[in-house]
């Protein structure tokens, strides 16, 4: 099997990995790196919940090769929160709205949000949906995921 | 996943030996069909050759009265980009169609291209603006029109050592325009159970010129309906006089032209039944894009 380096950035931090050709991201950061949060849902792009920030762009990291990545910068739900474990207003949100049950899907709707929200600060109702259409969430009916990034958006602008 | 070999072409040349020296080897670009496939078993690749760092594969631009797009181009810089909204909406619209924001950043028009799904959006809206494809191998290059160039579920008409090296079509003039309709499940995430693109064109007086309709997921391949063009282009001016019945009747004729099968997302009778006023609806959203008035 054809061997590869793949170096990046994880949440800031340089990482590198030695993996197949075969592998995916999303092999790359659970087992590689370690970082579990990302979820292994589908495993073929259907379900969303590998979501991860790659090079500022929403990525299903299941259908990404990881040497694809090889010297990208990744976001990862790990990072979300700030070095002295201050949770992320969209994570304060989700717990706050119960927009959160079984918890699985909840990284990569995190990070389909926060991609969202790097892009357009103030999205509608609308751009929510649009932006979260490709995370399956069998628990909640998505209400309260599309309320808590709402409220997220609103203190944010507060901060201003 | 079933384990393969991976090699990363550094640049075109480097891509065309690497398909000479092995034949079976298949190129990958958003890897959004690619990983799936090879899960599913239906691809069983040894070596799998990396195309995504080739910027001469990667150009959206206009050249001679051509839009000319690389075959890494997304599906998401289809959507966003205010040169492909101009002169090729229905292209534009085909794109933002496709699964989701995640994989519309992955998803390349040249996969879309040669996976050659008879399901495939951006295919329907390529048809309908006559485009064709360009193929490099070491010997040279070919353009062949990307309706001889699909030749059925899967299959193309990509030779050993070959690579789309792009895909373009003639920029319509400013009386003209294009429209893409997709009937799926849901919005997104959804394959489409038919699809359809339109582009009209009309005359200095503002006459219906001419008419091409591409169908989707109701064939081997996608489909022009030429009975349906032919029947707007001879009714000519006659067009004008009541457009919504000329499109429902022309659109009627679709069913002549399609040979959809039942499968996971539908019947072949529901294909028949729907089909017509799928193409009715493109054929109408681009008489209206081109500016045309009942």
């Amino acid at each position: 099997m054809s061997q590869h380096t793949v170096i990046l950035v994880v949440n800031g931090q340089p990482a590198s990995a030695h993996v197949n050709g075969h592998t995916t991201l999303l092999e790359l950061l659970r087992d590689d790196l370690g970082l579990v949060g990302t979820k292994d849902g589908c495993a073929e792009g259907d379900c969303g919940a590998c979501t991860v920030i790659m090079n500022d762009q929403p990525v299903k990291s299941c259908l990404v090769l990881a040497v694809q990545a090889n010297g990208a910068t990744i976001e990862t739900v790990e990072g979300l929160a700030g070095p002295d474990g201050q949770l992320h207003p969209l994570q304060d949100a989700f717990i706050e709205c119960g927009a959160v049950q079984c918890g699985f899907c909840t990284p990569g709707v995190l990070m389909a949000a926060k991609s969202l929200l790097d892009r357009n600060p103030t999205p509608t109702r609308q751009e929510i949906r649009e932006a979260l259409a490709g995370n399956l969430c069998r628990c909640t009916g998505y209400v309260k995921i599309f309320t808590a990034v709402e409220l997220a958006v609103s203190r944010l602008e507060a901060r201003q | 996943m079933r384990a393969f070999d991976l090699a990363v072409a550094r640049d075109l040349p480097h891509l065309l030996d690497l398909l000479v020296d092995h034949p079976t080897a298949r190129p990958v670009a958003g890897a959004t069909d690619f990983i799936p496939f090879v899960q599913a078993g239906k691809w069983r690749p040894d070596l799998a050759v990396d195309i995504t760092g080739i910027a001469d594969l990667h150009h959206l631009r206009s050249a001679a009265g051509f839009l000319e797009i690389g075959p890494l181009v997304t599906h998401g810089e289809l959507a966003g980009s205010t040169l492909v909204r101009k002169h090729a909406l229905a292209l534009a619209q085909a794109a933002e169609s496709v699964a989701d924001l995640q994989i519309r950043g992955r998803a390349t028009v040249g996969g879309n291209i040669c996976t050659a799904s008879p399901a495939a959006d951006t295919v329907p809206a390529l048809l309908a603006l006559d485009a064709e494809v360009v193929l490099t191998s070491r010997g040279g290059i070919r353009r062949l029109a990307l309706e001889s160039f699909l030749r059925g579920p899967g299959r193309t008409a990509l030779g050993p050592g070959e690579i789309l090296a792009g895909v373009r079509f003639p920029i319509l003039g400013p009386q003209a325009g294009s429209s893409f309709v997709k009937l799926g499940r849901r919005s997104a995430m959804a394959i489409s159970i038919v699809n359809a693109a339109a582009v009209i064109v009309l005359d200095s007086a503002g006459r219906l010129a001419a008419a091409r309709l591409a169908l989707g997921s109701v064939a081997p391949t996608v489909v022009r309906c030429r009975a349906a063009e032919a029947a707007l282009a001879a009714g000519g001016g006659a067009v004008m006089a009541s457009v919504p019945a000329a499109f429902t009747a022309a659109a009627s004729l679709v069913t002549g032209t399609i040979r959809p099968i039942d499968d996971v997302r539908a019947s072949a009778a529901y294909r028949i039944a729907v089909a017509p006023e799928i193409a009715r609806r493109a054929l109408e959203g681009a008489w209206s894009a081109a500016g045309g008035r009942a």
